[in-house]
């Protein structure tokens, strides 16, 4: 039993917090910078040239993007990196160069008949994406060419990024797909990342500022309504954490076994129910911390704000998550229904 | 990170939970809350439960063969906790025993005194109540009145303690008094062990809330206590108390969660068959679970920085913030579930309605809720401390 990070994702964790400082980089750029990094092939085989890593390796990297504000799909293509590097060796070149952006669907869902490919998704970033990479059934990927669709630029909340939603209705015989173990829960967990990542910026940002800031002779975080605000904020930020690396964790032993897929999707629901939420109470805290810098279209946290917003967006329904995970608890085992509650009645 | 039991620990849960299903009484919940119980009834079942879950090997998981305990370490611990949470088997009538006196005895404590007061406490032989809070001294420890003079080779001690669980059936106090009335707060104090039989200790009953007798008055008047019976050094008694407290938090009440897990399934279970199951409820609900589930893997890893030697600290007043706000979560949808039912003669609103007015006192008792705020907010992100007088 161990949920600590092992010095080398510690390693991982700062040198791309060092890379996000260093480089001013913005859009289609940061493809080869985290290349460079390694970034985009954690998740890719070995053989295949990747680093053979799994999802808590990964959603430390997403935790990084979030808290640098990136402004490019790390998660997306790194996910999908991975699976198309099987399919296809050419891409998997041009994917290890960051000469190829992946984006995966923020909303929405594809259909799929024996013949065509329907729906409509929404995505971020369509402006940088070579590919679209939309999950279709379980635990299948459909590539498509958004250049080819008809796409609809949307009203962002994030000004940073740009959102759009796409419609498709093609012959399926165009349209390869790819096997990605429960894609779905991963995307979505590398999503929570980001929003811990942003979370852990807004955080820093606020304690340091009641720290600094005096009024009335001393500063205001020796005020006591203040400190019960971080407290709480503390809080929350450390089950995001948890929830995200148990998620991870888990995610990276589902294959082993049926009973495993189980719990490692009822561990994705907590983190659906707990990221978007306390992300967005925490960014709201600093900005109260702030006063009336906190509230200015300059001051960041305005940035990580929008950007908590756009990306909870993609995560669908609260409510519903807390619905599905109410089911899946109340189902497994416990004592009620245990066969060990045969063997006290014998 | 590994988030795996071993197979021997698989097996070891295993062992635990095949033992409480074949021991543990089949209407214990309705008999433990349902509202009217014998006290002496309760008590009796509760020592008794206590030594058949010793004798057969699950109490005094971690502390050492030496003096009676298992020899294991904490996942064991861990994992015996929890299952007896699931089980929902009862508590223990000896915490203040199990997870402040003998954590305190193994830490500072000398050989005598382990060989002496470790074992009783598994053979539930003495039961012990916690002697730190005064009429005027709650939150603010320091600020106790309770004074032990130094005469000889003896102690003697004065002062009134109060809110002291179990003083009624215990036979031992853990005491902390002032012996240098003269030095800074937080220092100047020291820990005793003092045998409730002592002439001077009156003891005077007061009722919870809940309706159960639970906590105390406990007066000293010219209490004497033996310097062999002093804890720790002298006027160090605070800090070998909030040391021990920080790792204790982390790790003794580890079964909560199992418990408060069931206490939610059987509500639902309840909703759903009184029709009165929403989809608002199932989201509040759900919700809920979410936190217990996070509580559990907060535990987890306490568990595992535990095994790889890291101190425990002011964080663990997360779990202690948790844990209590959860369990007032659950009662107040208990209270939902019930709603004009609240005063029906079931077993399950018996239940609900005293897990609702017991759990009141959670967020008060062993620091309360502000207090575990400030700890996280001073010692763990720094914050200043007030720089102005009050005026």
């Amino acid at each position: 039993m161990n949920l600590q990070h092992s010095s080398e994702q510690d390693m991982l964790r700062d040198s791309l917090a060092a890379a996000f400082a260093r480089s001013d980089a913005k859009g289609a750029d940061w493809g080869p910078v985290l290349a460079a990094q390694g970034a985009l092939a954690l998740l890719t085989p070995e053989d295949l040239g990747g680093l053979g890593l799994g999802m808590v390796d990964a959603t430390v990297a997403a935790v990084e993007a979030g808290r640098a504000c990136l402004d490019y799909p790390l998660a997306d293509t790194m996910l999908m990196a991975g699976a198309l590097a099987v399919a296809s060796p050419d891409m998997a070149d041009e994917l290890a160069e960051g000469r190829l952006t992946i984006v995966a669907p923020s909303s929405g869902r594809f259909g799929l008949t024996a013949d065509r490919l329907v729906g409509t998704v929404k995505v971020s970033h369509p402006e940088l994406a070579d590919w679209l990479a939309a999950p279709v059934g379980d635990d299948r990927v459909a590539l498509v060419r958004p250049a080819d669709l008809e796409i609809k630029r949307n009203v962002t909340v994030d000004p940073a990024i740009s959102t759009a939603t796409i419609r498709v209705d093609m012959n399926m015989n165009l349209v390869p797909t790819h096997s990605v173990e429960l894609v779905e829960e991963k995307l979505a967990l590398l999503r929570c990342a980001d929003l811990l990542g942003a979370a852990e910026f807004c955080f820093e940002t606020g304690i340091q500022y009641i720290k600094d800031r005096r009024q009335f002779g001393q500063p205001i975080g020796a005020n006591q309504a203040l400190k019960h605000m971080a407290a709480d904020c503390f809080v929350e930020l450390e089950n995001c954490r948890v929830a995200i690396d148990y998620a991870a964790a888990i995610l990276d032993q589902a294959a082993n076994s049926p009973a495993a897929r189980v719990l490692a999707q009822e561990a994705v629901s907590v983190a659906l129910c707990c990221a978007p939420l306390a992300a967005r109470r925490i960014a709201e805290e600093a900005i109260q911390f702030h006063g009336g810098i906190g509230v200015t279209w300059e001051y960041p946290l305005n940035r990580y704000l929008r950007r908590i917003l756009r990306v909870s967006q993609s995560m669908g329904r609260i409510g519903d998550h807390q619905r599905r995970l109410l089911c899946q608890v109340v189902q497994s085992t416990g004592w009620q229904d245990d066969k060990t509650k045969q063997a006290r009645s014998a | 990170m590994d988030i795996t039991f071993t197979e021997d620990q698989e097996r070891y849960r295993a062992g635990i939970r095949t033992w409480l299903a074949q021991n543990l009484p089949a209407n214990w919940t309705e008999a433990d809350h349902w509202p009217q119980v014998d006290e002496d009834a309760e008590q009796a079942f509760l020592i008794d439960w206590e030594r058949r879950l010793y004798a057969a090997g699950y109490s005094g998981i971690a502390w050492p063969k030496a003096y009676g305990g298992q020899g294991l370490g904490p996942v064991e611990d861990y994992i015996v906790n929890e299952e007896i949470g699931l089980a929902e088997a009862p508590e223990s009538l000896n915490t203040i025993g199990r997870e402040l006196v003998a954590p305190i005895l193994l830490s500072v404590g000398t050989e005598e005194q382990k060989l002496r007061y470790i074992p009783k406490i598994l053979q539930m032989d003495d039961i012990w109540c916690q002697g730190f809070s005064e009429p005027n001294a709650g939150s603010d420890l320091a600020a106790i009145k309770t004074r032990a003079e130094r005469r000889g080779d003896v102690w003697v001690a004065n002062g009134q303690k109060i809110w002291t669980s179990y003083a009624h059936m215990a036979n031992h106090c853990i005491l902390l008094a002032k012996t240098d009335t003269g030095a800074r707060a937080h220092r100047g104090m020291t820990l005793f062990i003092v045998p409730m039989d002592t002439p001077g200790i009156e003891v005077r009953g007061i009722r919870h809330l809940g309706g159960q007798r639970h906590f105390n008055e406990v007066f000293f008047t010219d209490v004497e206590i033996r310097d062999e019976m002093r804890i720790g050094e002298v006027n160090a008694g605070w800090q070998v108390a909030v040391g021990v407290l920080g790792f204790e938090r982390a790790t003794t009440r580890l079964y909560r969660q199992g418990r408060f897990m069931q206490e939610l399934r059987s509500l639902h279970h309840e909703a759903q068959r009184s029709g009165k199951l929403t989809a608002s409820l199932e989201e509040r609900m759900g919700a809920v679970a979410a936190e217990l589930q996070l509580l559990k893997y907060q535990n987890l890893k306490f568990l595992g920085r535990i095994m790889s030697g890291s101190q425990i600290g002011d964080e663990s007043s997360l779990l202690k913030l948790s844990w209590s706000q959860i369990h007032q979560k659950i009662a107040h949808l208990g209270l939902e579930v019930l709603g004009a039912d609240l005063d029906e003669d079931s077993a399950f609103a018996g239940r609900f309605r005293k897990i609702y007015l017991t759990a009141r006192g959670e967020t008060i008792y062993a620091g309360s809720s502000q207090i575990q705020r400030n700890i996280i907010a001073e010692r763990v992100l720094g914050l200043p401390r007030p720089e102005r007088k009050p005026a």
